[in-house]
């Protein structure tokens, strides 16, 4: 069943998409977080994606190997905050908000592009189904 | 041009491979049922992961969508496929013989 097989290289894509929400969401969510369990401020997320190949399709689909943290702060001075460092400066994970939504709307678009791709996958399928009636 | 008798004509020949129509029938059988077996366990899958949706397990919306479509689709084949069988069936069955 090559046709159905294809449905998951599209499937693959939706959830790498998934998954790269996850991460931006939590960059938005962590966004002037600085206290970790592993100590230091957070670090920001980003998805790495690779190819993958399902069993018996023709096609290449899309995984997502890892996630890497990225090891980037910025300085804000803000004296008031518990966490300043005796010259009033305070680490910040550097997350820019505006990148963030950016990626966001990506992730969303890039979703609904492989929505597309397996609809009409599906409607093929269904013509090729239509022939014999 | 040499006029060819009837006698000549291999028919036993013909006749045996006419023989051999019970095994072939034999194989569409067993391929249906492995249809059939494929179509259950794409059912399954369905089943198993709308089930774990609605129990609130961490199963991704678009993989109950997919599995879905998948079994739909496995249906919609095996139908067709059977409705085939049957027209068939009824073609020979009106035959005149």
């Amino acid at each position: 069943m090559g046709l159905l097989e294809s449905l998951r290289i599209s499937g693959s894509a939706l959830t790498a998409q998934r998954l790269r929400l996850d991460v931006i969401a939590s960059n938005l969510a962590n966004l002037e977080t600085t206290r970790t369990p592993e100590g230091g401020p957070y670090r920001r997320q980003k998805v790495v994606f690779a190819p993958w190949v399902p069993p018996g399709a023709g096609g290449v689909g899309v995984q997502v190997p890892a996630v890497l943290s990225e090891g980037r702060f910025r300085r804000v001075y803000d004296p008031e905050h518990p966490d300043a460092d005796p010259d009033g400066f305070v680490t910040m994970p550097d997350i820019n908000l505006v990148t963030e939504v950016t990626d966001l709307l990506s992730a969303v678009r890039a979703y609904e592009a492989n929505v597309a791709a397996l609809n009409a996958l599906r409607q093929m399928a269904q013509r090729a189904l239509d022939l014999g009636r | 041009m040499e006029i060819q008798g009837i006698s000549a004509t291999p028919w036993a020949a013909r006749l045996s491979g006419v023989s051999q129509a019970p095994e072939a029938s034999g194989d569409f059988g067993k391929l249906f049922t492995d249809l059939l077996a494929k179509l259950s366990a794409l059912q399954a899958d369905a089943d198993r992961l709308a089930a774990g949706l609605a129990a609130g397990e961490a199963v991704d919306i678009h993989e109950v969508m997919l599995a879905l479509e998948r079994a739909s689709l496995g249906l919609q084949l095996a139908l067709q496929v059977r409705n085939k069988v049957v027209e068939a069936y009824q073609e020979i069955m009106r035959m005149p013989i």
